[in-house]
């Protein structure tokens, strides 16, 4: 019995060396077969918020800030306290150049309803928009936008994923 | 451990796991009826699509035979004490003729034990009708014996989303027939596109697209492959829903800043607010008579589904079991609705009786959306995810019958089920 235990033992390694080796596979067979899939490409094209904090405005008069995501908690639209000053330079940003337009895109983690997440990224976008326009922006330089869970950035079916997923974009597209 | 060995099995080998994609029927019902099946000719695979058919709708238990002896198209040479010993009730035979380009084709459906004719019909059709052709049939057959329409000549419509490092992502709205096969592209794009619904006489679909980067609703006509904007206001343009006349469209709109639903008079193409207050609203469908809609909203904190009384605009909430229910649509009979319902962080399709109350959870597994009902009532497609891909599958609204649909590369997403189209 106890050898049979051992041998058990010593199998159960070898699988399990074996399904390290298949994990691999698995992940490279994924993203052969329908591709985008997979952590390695997950977190790219997305801008740190805690770079853009020490951006200084009246270095960057001639370049719109930094691109900016902001990310949210699950089936919520609160903004993080912390994201708030980030908002207020790109607040300041627009006001500085009135010919400048901000698109604000909402998005949300893929669990759910395909349009009930299309509302909530829009809620998003909304309350960034709000706190934009209280610090004295024109409407007319804003575009909201929501696509749900229709443009993830990484795509895996965990919290990971759905942390960097759950996000409000701005894209400045004229400055 | 036999457990365990599937387990290490499974995750060893995934590729068989991507070859199994094909229609494959997971559950059936446990009386199914036997029916024989003699093979129609060497000259197609007629014979072949109705037995998917039948197979497919769970209601069946199929014996082909393709024995000469036993496949003769003439009812007198039959072999009925051979069918009975095989406790086969009905026997399907046929026969296929070349004319030139086109087929004709007859087929009988027997009755075992009466040694009667059901069936007897007879067809010449050009040859690239002939998997519509099988459909029909397998209608007729279905009917006959089980006293409902079939849905076997209906059509899907979905969303295809192929994701490659290297290229834009490639969104696809496709209309395919009902078993997944004979796709055809209606839009393809680089931006995303959504939530499509057939009009009530089956000619267009409604959809969602977001190229130019802002979301429009359009109406594209199938055949032609025409379309026109219904909607392109800032903001939500979603969740477009026919009335039952087709006269109407309910749709998404955020011209208050909330997400709204409206009527749009499709030949004015006004839109109506019809509910209102400072939360979301979205997913509206038609009730049968036209008089009300059901829709998600957050009013009492998480989604959950109401239903509008249009003439008066009273409200009322449906759902109550789970945390979060959306996605609802009525069953043809108008005395359901069948829901996309989360409990414990489990997303699934659920039927609810609209009379008692009771929902019946159909799926597993919890990775399930975009319930569409067929319209006879029988089967829901559904959304979901298998072998780490987005696939569609199929329930019963018993929850007996399960079957996943074929699937090309990438996630295949949000199946509309098309209304009886003859």
């Amino acid at each position: 019995m106890q050898k049979l235990l051992s041998s058990l033992k010593i199998f159960l390694l070898g699988i399990g060396i074996l399904l390290l080796a298949a994990c691999n596979t698995i992940k490279h067979g994924t993203s052969a077969a329908s591709s985008g899939f997979g952590s390695e490409v997950s977190t790219s094209g997305i801008g740190s918020p805690a770079e853009f904090n020490d951006t200084n405005i009246n270095a960057d008069r001639l370049r719109a800030p930094y691109n900016q995501v902001y990310y949210f908690d699950f089936d919520k639209y609160d903004i993080y306290q912390g994201d708030i000053a980030s908002i207020r330079v790109q607040s300041a940003y627009l006001s500085a150049h009135p010919d400048a337009r901000v698109r604000i895109e909402g998005n949300t983690d893929e669990r759910g309803s395909r349009e009930y997440n299309i509302t909530l990224g829009w809620r998003r976008a909304k309350i960034v928009a709000a706190i934009i326009e209280q610090q004295g922006v024109s409407p007319k330089q804003i575009v909201m936008l929501s696509y749900g869970k229709e443009k993830p950035v990484a795509f895996g079916h965990d919290e990971d994923s759905y942390r960097l997923n759950r996000r409000v974009n701005l894209i400045y597209e004229a400055k | 451990m036999t457990k365990l060995l599937k387990f290490i099995f499974i995750l060893l080998f995934p590729v068989n796991i991507y070859a199994m994609l094909n229609l494959e029927l997971t559950q059936g019902v446990d009386k199914a009826i036997p029916i024989g099946l003699v093979s129609f000719s060497e000259h197609n695979d007629i014979a072949d699509i109705i037995s998917s058919d039948l197979q497919n709708s769970g209601h069946f238990r199929v014996v082909n035979i393709d024995a000469p002896q036993q496949s003769s198209y003439r009812v007198q040479a039959v072999n009925y004490a051979y069918w009975a010993q095989q406790k086969i009730d009905n026997v399907v035979i046929g026969n296929t003729k070349i004319i030139g380009n086109k087929y004709k084709i007859t087929f009988k459906l027997l009755d075992v034990y009466g040694r009667s004719v059901l069936l007897n019909k007879e067809y010449t059709i050009p040859k690239k009708q002939l998997r519509a052709l099988a459909h029909h049939m397998s209608d007729s057959i279905y009917q006959q014996l089980t006293g409902k329409r079939g849905v076997f000549s209906t059509k899907i419509a979905y969303v295809l989303v192929q994701r490659d490092p290297n290229k834009p992502t490639k969104y696809s709205l496709i209309v395919s027939d009902a078993d997944g096969y004979n796709s055809q592209n209606l839009l393809v794009s680089s931006e995303p596109i959504m939530s499509p619904t057939w009009s009530p006489d089956g000619k267009n679909i409604a959809y969602v697209s977001f190229e130019n980067k802002r979301a429009a609703i359009y109406s594209q006509n199938i055949a032609s492959g025409e379309r026109k904007i219904i909607t392109k206001y800032p903001g939500i343009n979603g969740a477009p829903s026919w009335s039952p006349d087709g006269k109407k469209l309910a749709v998404v709109l955020t011209k208050t800043s909330y997400p709204k639903i409206y009527i749009l008079d499709l030949a004015t193409n006004k839109p109506q607010q019809v509910t209102f207050g400072m939360f979301s609203d979205t997913e509206p469908n038609w009730s049968p008579d036209g008089q009300s809609l059901i829709f998600t909203s957050d009013r009492g904190g998480a989604p959950q589904i109401y239903q509008l009384d249009i003439q008066t605009g009273e409200v009322q909430r449906l759902t109550y079991q789970g945390d979060y229910n959306a996605t609802a649509s009525f069953t043809p009979n108008g005395k359901g609705i069948v829901i996309l319902n989360r409990n414990n962080g489990m997303f699934n399709i659920a039927l609810q009786d609209l009379t008692t109350g009771e929902v019946n959870i159909l799926t597993e597994f919890g990775m399930n959306e975009s319930p569409s009902i067929a319209p006879n009532g029988s089967m829901i497609s559904y959304a979901t995810h298998y072998g780490g891909r987005g696939v569609l599958s199929e329930v019963s609204s018993d929850g007996k019958v399960k079957l996943r649909l074929p699937s090309q590369e990438g996630d295949v997403q949000e199946p509309a089920w098309s209304p009886f189209l003859d």
